[in-house]
């Protein structure tokens, strides 16, 4: 049997703090017709989960725990009567914007003037890693501990490794620690941590919990659980484990906080065009991804230290979904956001380039000693008044200036930082007196000391 | 100058004899500058190597009142999700564990909502215990 899709102008696909953010302003806008659908039992997203202070600082001027930021605005979701669909995950997406949700009361479809994915990210897994040994019971995702403890009042061991000394990780060393188990070590495969230096300080150096730098995890032991892990220093330019200096730690527990990949199944499903840097939707100033009427928000888009920043991007997304609904009479563009980036930034410019110039879209690539950079387009057709660029550099930089240059090379735009790390996310904003006749066919981000 | 004394709930780290040093990592911003601490001859503690004043401003309160913000889990009766607690400012460093200690002996039941005093004046510090979640 054919089912007729019910129609709605604007579907957003999470409730994390990124939907509920977009559904608020898509509100504010004058739409009235919005479907939220999460797939949880509660909105909120990852936040339920961080129970630790430290959001909210620039959103509401006060530090918020997890839980308490996402209840803001769940509260406020709940007050503004917008539709919403809890327990009900969204499987497809078509290209035309036509969604396929399995919800408790069955399989719906739904046709969306505009949809604003926000979807949030998941971590990395243990099989992305490759680090031999028994698959015994004790190796989990740090975010998998945090739940599990947070949610569930769960401890998922008593003696603790953790790989990766990201924020995730570092905070789950101090949570555990509270909650009385033994965190030997903090292993860091990169010559710094890539967490924030207040929580190494508060999470790791207030109790002593050892961080080691340029180190990895090389084999786990264990037959029906974990009893350690053996660690070997890595050489500091190839990062290869050196397998004449291995140590074993006993523990019963291995965490992984080795990154977070935006969560895009359904966006590769609907034909959105994927950065391979970012691992999220290549954007436009408008967060418009490469499919007409579908925009990308927060972590889905590309992962964000604050989650304030998070909701910004969200509003953004929400005024560009509105200005999209009401303007339909507009022709699509027609763009290719596959072209504008090099395949390497640190590799020569491969044949073919510069890429056939796009009249409607001015690429902004990533150059040298940057990792990502959003958004990757500007559409000609509709010039921002100021520009916000968020991109994270190669490695760490001291005293280096970000360069944003035109395809001529002329300095747009240069601004000077004490310090720029892969850890946290900068940015760049270009106001309206610096746009210059747009002329050429892209242009450039680079750190240049 | 008077000799600054450390406040009374100073943790074991920030106790600096003389002419002895300590180093204080800042975490204002990633650059994480250690400030090194000394004493001068009246006393007064002499701060180096911050590379803007924000450096010395955070070590002088490490070393005089170093404060930690507390968040923790409380099993509550009847509910099988734990609630998520926080302390109304900061406490002091030196009595982070008494703190979880008296925080974790609480008996609470539903039902509990974001926001909700659950504690007045804990350890005599005036600092309250807050829930961050609703527990209905
Ligand atoms: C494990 C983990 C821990 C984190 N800890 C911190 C931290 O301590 N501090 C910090 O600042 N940031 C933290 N972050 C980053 C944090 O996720 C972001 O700041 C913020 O929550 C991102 O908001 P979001 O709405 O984009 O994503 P999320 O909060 O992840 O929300 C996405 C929502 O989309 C829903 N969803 C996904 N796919 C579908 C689908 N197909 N159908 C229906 N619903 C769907 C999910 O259920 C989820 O509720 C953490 C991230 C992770 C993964
Ligand atoms: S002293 Fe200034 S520059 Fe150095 S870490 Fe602190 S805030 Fe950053």
């Amino acid at each position: 049997m054919k089912v007729m899709p019910e129609k709605v102008s604007l579907v957003i696909i999470g409730g994390g703090p990124a939907g509920l953010a977009a559904a608020l302003e898509a509100q504010r806008q004058g739409l009235t017709d919005i479907l939220l659908i999460e797939r949880d039992q509660q909105l909120g997203g990852i936040l339920n989960q961080c129970i630790h202070t430290g959001f909210g600082l620039h959103y509401f001027g006060e530090e918020l725990s997890g839980p308490e930021y996402a209840d803001r605005f769940s509260t406020a979701f709940t007050t503004a009567g917008i539709a919403c669909l809890l327990e009900s995950h969204v499987l497809e997406i078509t290209p035309d914007r036509v969604l396929t949700v399995i919800s408790p009361l069955g399989i719906r479809k739904i046709a969306a003037g505009a949809v604003i994915l926000a979807m949030g990210c998941r971590e990395r897994p243990r099989g992305a890693l490759g680090i031999p040994g028994t698959r015994c019971a004790g190796v989990l995702t740090a975010g998998m501990a945090q739940r599990l403890l947070n949610l569930q009042g769960m401890m998922p061991g008593q003696s603790i490794v953790i790989l990766g000394s990201g924020d995730i990780g570092l905070i789950m060393a101090r949570r555990l620690t509270l909650e009385g188990a033994k965190v030997e070590a903090v292993v860091e495969l990169m010559p710094y941590s890539s967490g924030l230096t207040r929580n190494v300080v508060q999470c790791l150096q207030d109790y002593e919990i050892p961080l080691l730098l340029s180190h990895t995890v090389v084999e786990t032991h264990g037959r029906e659980r974990l009893i350690g892990v053996t660690l070997a220093p890595v050489h500091p330019q190839s990062r290869k484990p050196d397998l004449a200096q291995t140590r074993f730690i006993a523990c019963d527990t291995l965490l992984l906080s080795v990154g977070l990949i935006p969560e895009n199944e359904l966006s590769l499903g609907a034909g959105v065009v994927l950065d391979p840097a970012t691992r999220g939707p290549r954007v436009d100033q408008r967060l418009g991804t490469s499919q007409p009427g579908i925009f990308a928000c927060g972590n889905v888009l590309h992962v964000h230290d604050l989650v304030d920043d998070v909701s910004r991007e969200a509003e953004q997304a929400a005024r560009s979904a509105v200005a999209f609904l009401n303007e339909t009479d507009l022709p699509a563009p027609q763009a290719d956001f596959s072209t504008g980036r090099l395949p390497d930034q640190h590799l020569a410019a491969p044949a073919g380039w510069p890429f056939p110039e796009q009249p409607s879209l001015l690429p902004i690539l990533a150059g040298p000693g940057i990792r990502s950079v959003v958004p990757q387009l500007i559409s000609r057709d509709r010039i921002p008044e100021t520009l916000r660029l968020a991109f994270r550099p190669a490695r760490v930089y001291r005293s280096a200036s970000i360069c944003l240059r035109d395809g001529q090379g002329q300095l747009i735009i240069k601004s000077q930082r004490r310090i720029l790390t892969p850890g946290e996310e900068a940015r760049l904003t270009i106001p309206a007196s610096h746009w210059p006749a747009v002329t050429a066919g892209h242009w450039q981000l680079s750190i240049e000391v | 100058m008077s000799k600054p004394t450390p406040d009374a709930n100073h943790s074991p780290d920030s106790l600096v004899s003389p002419d002895s040093l300590t180093t204080i990592t800042c975490t204002g911003c990633p650059m994480g500058c250690l400030v090194s601490v000394t004493q001068g001859p009246g006393g007064e503690w002499q701060f180096s190597g911050a590379q803007c004043p924000r450096g010395d401003i955070h070590a002088r309160q490490e070393i005089t009142h170093p404060v930690r913000p507390l968040t923790t889990l409380i099993p509550v009766r009847g509910s099988r999700i734990p609630l998520s607690v926080k302390t109304s400012q900061p406490v002091p460093k030196a009595l982070f564990w008494d703190f979880v200690d008296q925080i974790h002996r609480l008996e609470l039941e539903r039902p509990i909502h974001t926001g909700d005093i659950l504690a007045e004046n804990l350890l005599g510090t005036g600092i309250a215990l807050l829930a961050t979640r609703t527990l209905d």
